[in-house]
């Protein structure tokens, strides 16, 4: 074989490879799910309290975050939970309510999506137990 | 005024005056807005809050945006940042009426009128449509649809994706009221 058909040879098999992996990657974004709360990198990390002392100088820039927060639970709902009175975490998995019990030092890891002003609290959802 | 401020503080502190409330803080709002043969255009919102005052018989629902759940991560991606511009716009919220509703009138499954407005991105809209209740063991089941236009929320669908989504959208409501005690 001629270096010339070699050479020709090379490009095609990896222009073939490279549209085959760009379908593929297109393919990926297009059918992707998307990320749960558990699958992403808290932004805010600590106390239930500090987190909502943050919250009241600017909720805004919390929205869709995921934050990670330790507090007492105050209240056990139906799909979720009350921390330090003003905090609802709704779970995903309500079996995870189970071992709960009232004023247990809980730490949960829940994605923030907006404050209730009908019932004057935070509002997270897709949360899990991290401790 | 000593005496009707005395009657004011004891009529505040018993339950008896205090206007008795259904709600839920995890209602399902979903939509549906695909047209025929193409990949279905749906979420759903299990994080709805929603009051009812069944004396008053006034309805209050706040829809968070951010809890819409797609089966497709870039639809959801853009329906929060290009459509619904949820940072700006994080509610939904419905305000209105239910016509001629009484608790103990109504033991099994009865369907009422309701009237009121859905505000999106701050533009607020009427709306009137048929509502299903069920009574069941101290739990009041809510059903209803209606249909919305995005236009008439100022939310621009692309020329790209426009023969995608249906020009008017399904808006179904499936919520459990518990009393509020």
């Amino acid at each position: 074989m001629s270096l010339m058909k070699k050479s020709k040879l090379i490009i095609t098999v990896i222009l073939f490879v490279l549209s085959i992996s760009l379908g593929w990657y297109i393919n990926m974004l297009l059918t992707a799910k998307p990320q749960k709360a558990s699958d992403i990198e808290a932004k805010f990390i600590g106390s239930a309290e500090d987190f909502s002392n943050l919250a009241d100088k600017n909720i805004a820039i919390w929205f869709q975050e995921v934050i990670e927060i330790e507090g007492n639970i105050t209240s056990i709902e139906k799909d979720g939970i009350i921390i330090n009175s003003n905090i609802y975490c709704q779970f995903e998995n309500p079996l995870l309510l189970e071992d709960l019990k009232g004023n247990m030092l809980i730490k949960i890891k829940g994605k923030m999506i907006g404050f209730d002003e009908l019932l004057m609290e935070i509002k997270l959802n897709q949360c899990i137990i991290i401790k | 005024m000593n005496k009707f401020l005395l009657v004011l503080i004891l009529c505040l502190s018993t339950p008896l005056c205090k206007a008795q409330k259904y709600y839920t803080r995890s209602g399902n709002t979903a939509f549906k807005g695909s047209k025929d043969a193409f990949e279905p255009v749906e979420a759903t919102n299990k994080s709805t809050t929603v009051i009812f005052n069944i004396e008053t018989n006034e309805v209050v629902a706040q829809v968070f945006m951010a809890a819409f759940e797609f089966k497709n991560a870039l639809m959801q991606e853009h329906f929060n940042e290009n459509y619904i511009e949820s940072e700006v716009f994080p509610k939904g919220v419905f305000k209105g009426k239910l016509e001629s509703f009484s608790l103990h009138k109504h033991n099994v499954q009865d369907s009422f009128q309701l009237q009121g407005s859905l505000t999106i991105r701050d533009i607020e809209k009427p709306i009137a449509t048929k509502v299903f209740i069920k009574n069941e063991s101290n739990k009041l089941n809510v059903k209803a649809s209606f249909w919305i236009k995005p236009e008439d929320f100022d939310i621009n669908i692309p020329v790209i994706v426009k023969d995608k989504i249906a020009s008017e959208i399904e808006i179904l409501l499936n919520y459990e009221l518990n009393e509020k005690k």
